[in-house]
């Protein structure tokens, strides 16, 4: 027999601070996966498979019944209560990110404090101040806007007041972040070069604070396009958004497959438009939170 | 070729609160000059510039430019090319809307646009470089750029903030050379800001010195070096060997002999009361034998360091008083070494009398 000399190769390989990281990653995947993957996929695997296996639910949603026009409407308000975000957040952001020391202090704990007051009861008050004989009513009354109390709750109206109240600081942190970011020597080239202060603005400003209003304007309208309580609360009846169409679904009606599929769409569609506003606007949002 | 604009400042000054940035300042620049302003951090000198850009609002005084007051002026509407430390490229422009820019602002039509702009272009030798992002330039083309987007409205004024200042050392010095040649190619009046003493020396007609937020001395750079006004100036502007002076009395005709508080005799040219005096590192003799000047001291070398073309030695003359000689490599015909006992003198001309 031959007596092989015995060669011990090292095979460690050398500590690299990535694999301390991904060591570290190793639990909360872990948990992503089992409390959220594994649940959606099971979502969409039941939009396929029940209650027999095929694209019938689809072709249900796509064809029949409310569905379509509910995820339109979903689509129409999410972008409206967007827009009004930014127009509303833009001009507050802009002069936040120009304040320092205690004032810059106390318009971050505004922001950030609004968000600690649940949305249930946020969403709550609004119903009250928009029923038929509230604050709201006796207003427009008594100023003689309006001859007789109008129905504000349950219109597209109340929904999006509701949902903006909700979701303005996600608009004004990412825009306060990116402002405050802006090389003030840059404003100042474009007002030697000649830039009045409209063209400074447009041709200055507003482009570099662009990564800010991309950063805000996904996660105002991707936020608004999962919203259940305040659409809910505020157009409960008449107005009809995604989230409430699932909830149905699935509790009213029991239809678990239909549930799932309308589900599935929704997410489909915000993984879509997620895309492709990140190749239109050639952003990545997470390089606004560097 | 823009004629250049003269520049005047009418005791400008700026205070924020209790802090005074710039003392009530007055100076003039010529037409088509290169005009440097030169001091350490803090000493005004961006303040000053940020007057005429109209980025500092003065406390008091007025700045005029061919003798018109623009105080009051908006910065858009003055017509001044300014160029930054930075660059202040806009990062979402090509190269070439970044030149444009300035030329939109005015509504030039399209086809000028255009052609104006390969022309910056060429000028800085970025030619094809247009439809580039800044991102992608270098340091020193990027700020090549910012030069074509100052100069590109031929503005008869063109303020520089440092614009070296992010370089490194050999890019600087080519670039020193490129500033000069743009100054002649453009005619425009420079006022140039900058830290470095030599910057300011190779390049600027004349220089003002800058400290404590005013102006020490304007003058040519050789003017300022040879003959400086205070200490500090004498500092600033190269080293300089300093000795404070206890009394003085005449020592034949136009001469003076001086006693330093380290009781060194001295004997120099002219006469005065001022409290010190300084003479040049490079306009001292150093050798292993007595020199034969005017001034002449037996000490010992405590330190020598070479540096390019010359040895910079430190010798000790008498208790608390170390001087620098500079020795040119042709007058380094003896080698010395560190602890070596040495002669050094200089001649009375060479001593200057400085103020406080």
């Amino acid at each position: 027999m031959d007596a092989q000399p015995s060669v011990i190769i090292r095979t460690a390989r050398p500590w690299t601070q990535g694999r301390g990281y991904a060591l570290l990653a190793a639990v909360p995947c872990l948990f992503l996966a089992v409390l959220f993957v594994w649940p959606l996929l099971r979502v969409v695997l039941r939009s396929v498979l029940e209650p027999r296996p095929g694209i019938g639910n689809y072709t249900k949603i796509m064809f029949s019944g409310p569905y379509v026009a509910i995820l339109l409407n979903t689509l129409e308000v999410a972008a409206i209560v967007t827009g009004v975000c930014l127009l509303i957040a833009y001009p507050v952001a802009a002069l936040t990110a120009r304040m320092n020391g205690l004032r810059l202090r106390l318009m971050t704990a505004l922001i950030v404090g609004s968000l600690w007051t649940s949305a249930v009861i946020r969403s709550y008050a609004w119903m009250i101040l928009f029923q038929r004989y509230g604050i709201v009513n006796d207003a427009l009354v008594a100023l003689g806007i309006a001859d007789a109390p109008v129905r504000i709750l349950q219109t597209t109206t109340a929904v999006v007041i509701g949902m903006v109240h909700i979701l303005l600081p996600f608009m004004l942190l990412p825009l306060i972040a990116s402002m405050r970011r802006i090389d003030p020597n840059l404003l100042r080239a474009g007002r030697i070069l000649g830039a009045n202060p409209v063209r400074l603005f447009l041709g200055v400003y507003f482009p570099l604070s662009l990564p800010g209003v991309h950063a805000g304007t996904v996660l105002v309208f991707i936020s608004s396009l999962g919203f259940f309580i305040t659409p809910a609360l505020l157009g409960g009846g008449r107005m009809m958004m995604a989230a409430m169409l699932i909830e149905q679904q699935a509790n009213i009606y029991l239809d678990w497959p239909i549930a799932s599929a309308v589900a599935t769409v929704l997410l489909a569609i915000t993984l879509v438009l997620y895309i492709a506003y990140g190749r239109i606007a050639r952003v990545d949002v997470t390089r606004s939170l560097r | 070729m823009t004629r250049g604009a003269s520049l005047e400042f009418d005791r400008v000054s700026k205070t924020y609160g209790a802090v005074t940035a710039l003392q009530p300042t007055s100076m003039t620049v010529r037409p088509g000059e290169f005009f440097a302003l030169l001091g350490p951090s803090g000493s005004g000198k961006s303040t000053l510039l940020g007057t005429i850009a109209g980025f500092v609002a003065p406390s008091g005084g007025c700045v005029l430019v061919d003798g018109a007051d623009i105080t009051a002026m908006p910065p858009h509407r003055r017509n001044i090319g300014m160029v930054f430390q930075n660059y202040a490229l806009f990062p979402y422009l090509t190269v070439a809307q970044n030149i444009a820019f300035p030329l939109k602002m005015r509504r030039l039509p399209k086809s000028e646009i255009a052609a104006r702009v390969d022309r910056a272009l060429e000028m800085v030798r970025l030619g094809g470089f247009g439809p580039r992002m800044p991102a992608q330039l270098s340091g020193g083309q990027q700020q090549r750029v910012a030069l074509a987007r100052a100069a590109v409205y031929d503005p008869p004024l063109l303020l520089m903030d440092e614009p070296l200042g992010a370089l490194d050392k050999n890019l600087r010095e080519e670039m020193q050379e490129e500033l000069r040649q743009f100054h002649r190619n453009v005619g425009a009046t420079i006022l140039y800001v900058t830290h470095d003493q030599q910057e300011a020396a190779s390049m600027a007609d004349r220089i003002a010195i800058m400290n404590h937020g005013k102006a020490e001395q304007v003058g040519a750079p050789h003017e300022v070096y040879e003959r400086p006004g205070n200490s500090f100036v004498a500092r600033f502007l190269g080293e300089a060997n300093m000795f404070r002076l206890r009394r003085g009395w005449p020592d034949g005709p136009g001469r003076l002999r001086c006693e330093t508080e380290e009781s060194l005799n001295l004997l120099a040219c002219g006469a005065t009361s001022a409290a010190l005096a300084c003479v040049r590192p490079e306009d001292i003799v150093i050798g292993p034998a007595p020199t034969g000047r005017e001034n002449c001291f037996a000490g010992r070398v405590t330190d020598l360091v070479q540096v390019a073309g010359s040895v910079r030695y430190r010798v000790a003359v008498a208790p608390g008083c170390t001087l620098i000689v500079r020795a040119s490599a042709e007058r380094r015909a003896v080698v010395l070494a560190k602890d070596d006992a040495v002669h050094v003198g200089w001649d009375a001309a060479d001593m200057r009398f400085l103020s406080e």
